[in-house]
């Protein structure tokens, strides 16, 4: 069960279908391991629900109507013998469709000795959407933000001065913040991480690295 | 030990003395502007008015003691019947019932913040409509209304189309953010829905100033920094008027 989520803010403004694509499908990643945050957008639609139901109806005319029921004939029903929706313990559907196939099979890029980063295409051009891989008991060298920076746990888990996290768990850091994620020990870490913008390595061993870290966007 | 079972045992006490609290006070608001809904001559069909000329006289369930679901409920049931008539016999003519209700909020949806012109309003229209056809079988009534399911396919058609204009590249659709959650418990549900129709009532109590902003970000589809522009405010007080909003709405954030 996630223990930390994303805050009510970010809930409303992904309940109203506002949230730019990439960091959208993040809060989503985590919705599969939170129910209660499911709950709580599931309230927040019914409250755009009431709006949508109070607007004031714009005059559609019989054209557009014969129009949509001309079209149904080649839109057949949808059967729903299975459903997909969220399926706990499973890689999130979502992140499926962005992999095509699992976390091994992906293209691995080594930054350090214990951490390998994964970029996925979501075609968002303003956010990166990466997975983050970091061997057990391995830690990321620190650094700060210049922009935000969704962090959602998928497998393991890592601590920083702040706290410990674990599956489902999501953190929003915003410009300024540093941190020095470790891994734990027992197993490998994989996160995902939406950035708008490159991290900055403050230890005086990875600054050199700096002005190589472009944002991959897209 | 036993000090920490005592003290826990207070706070447990402290806390359900104030839900009951907030839950009375809800009734006392709620009988003093509707008068109370399970009255003998329920102000409920005054209520009602505007929805009246949607339904048939048939369609009118006796009002019941047993019946708590007030006119909300009643009303929902009558599109929730549309959707269910045409996912089992693909029924043509509760669709057209259905689109004449539906789509001029949809195309409204649509034009709000004038964000889409009026052609795109109409093909998002017919977008929405033909997934309402397509999806009806992936209706449940035990978990939502009719209108928060709809809302939802237009919110997600929309988002589609935005990305379709800004010439996004992407595997996603807006289903595949928002996927169909699988049934939950049935005390879950329910709960659910009462919530929808309490939201609904007490969405009529809220100050001008916060359904300013509400619109705003669930209907024009505005970022809450977007919105704090246009509104020439300072971002946190639109964060602010949204965070009390939803507090007066009742909405829960349980965790």
């Amino acid at each position: 069960m996630a223990k930390f989520h994303p805050d009510l803010d970010l809930l409303t403004e992904h309940a109203a279908g506002n949230l730019p694509l990439a960091q959208a499908a993040c809060v989503s990643v985590h919705m599969n391991y939170c129910e209660q945050c499911q709950r709580t957008t599931g309230q927040l639609q019914g409250l755009g629900a009431a709006l949508f139901e109070s607007l004031h109806a714009a005059p559609v005319g019989d054209t557009l109507l014969n129009a949509v029921l001309a079209r149904l004939d080649d839109a057949p029903p949808l059967s729903y013998a299975t459903s997909p929706g969220w399926a706990a313990g499973k890689t999130p559907a979502i992140l499926q469709r962005l992999m095509r196939g699992d976390f091994t099979e992906l293209v691995w890029k080594k930054i350090t000795g214990t951490l390998s980063i994964s970029y996925l295409k979501t075609g968002d051009p303003n956010y990166e959407f990466a997975l983050y891989h970091i061997k057990a008991g391995g830690r990321i060298p620190e650094h700060t933000h210049r922009g935000s920076e969704m962090t959602l746990v998928l497998e393991g888990g890592f601590s920083d001065a702040d706290g410990s996290y674990h599956q489902g768990d999501f953190m929003l850091r915003r410009p300024g913040d540093v941190h020095a994620p470790t891994a734990v020990q027992s197993e490998d870490c994989i996160c995902l991480a939406v950035l708008d913008a490159p991290l900055r390595f403050t230890g005086w061993q990875y600054r050199w690295m700096n002005p190589f870290l472009q944002l991959r966007a897209g | 030990m036993l000090y920490r079972g005592v003290g826990g045992a207070a706070v447990d006490g402290i806390v359900a003395f104030f839900t009951l609290v907030k839950r009375y006070r809800i009734c006392e608001e709620f009988v003093a502007r509707w008068g109370d809904p399970l009255g003998p001559g329920g102000r409920i069909l005054s209520i009602t008015r505007g929805v009246e000329r949607n339904l048939q006289v048939a369609d009118i369930p006796e009002i019941s003691r047993a019946d708590s679901q007030g006119p909300v409920g009643r009303r929902t049931d009558e599109w929730s019947e549309c959707l269910t008539l045409i996912a089992a016999n693909q029924d043509r003519a509760a669709f057209t019932r259905f689109f004449r209700h539906f789509a001029p909020l949809i195309k409204a949806f649509a034009l709000a913040g004038s964000s889409l012109s009026a052609t795109l309003a109409d093909e998002l229209v017919q977008e929405v409509m033909l997934k309402v056809w397509q999806k009806a079988g992936g209706f449940n009534p035990e978990k939502a209304a009719a209108s928060t399911w709809v809302y939802t396919i237009a919110r997600n058609c929309r988002t589609d189309m935005f990305r379709r204009l800004q010439k996004f590249d992407t595997p996603l659709a807006e289903e595949d953010v928002f996927p169909d959650q699988e049934s939950e418990e049935p005390f879950a549900l329910l709960q659910g829905k009462r919530t929808e129709e309490r939201v609904r009532e007490l969405m009529k109590g809220l100050p001008a100033d916060q359904m300013q902003i509400l619109a705003k970000v669930y209907m024009e589809g505005k970022s809450h920094a977007e919105a704090a522009a246009e509104l020439d405010l300072p971002l946190g007080t639109v964060k602010s008027r949204v965070r009390l909003a939803i507090q007066k709405l009742q909405i829960q954030i349980d965790r």
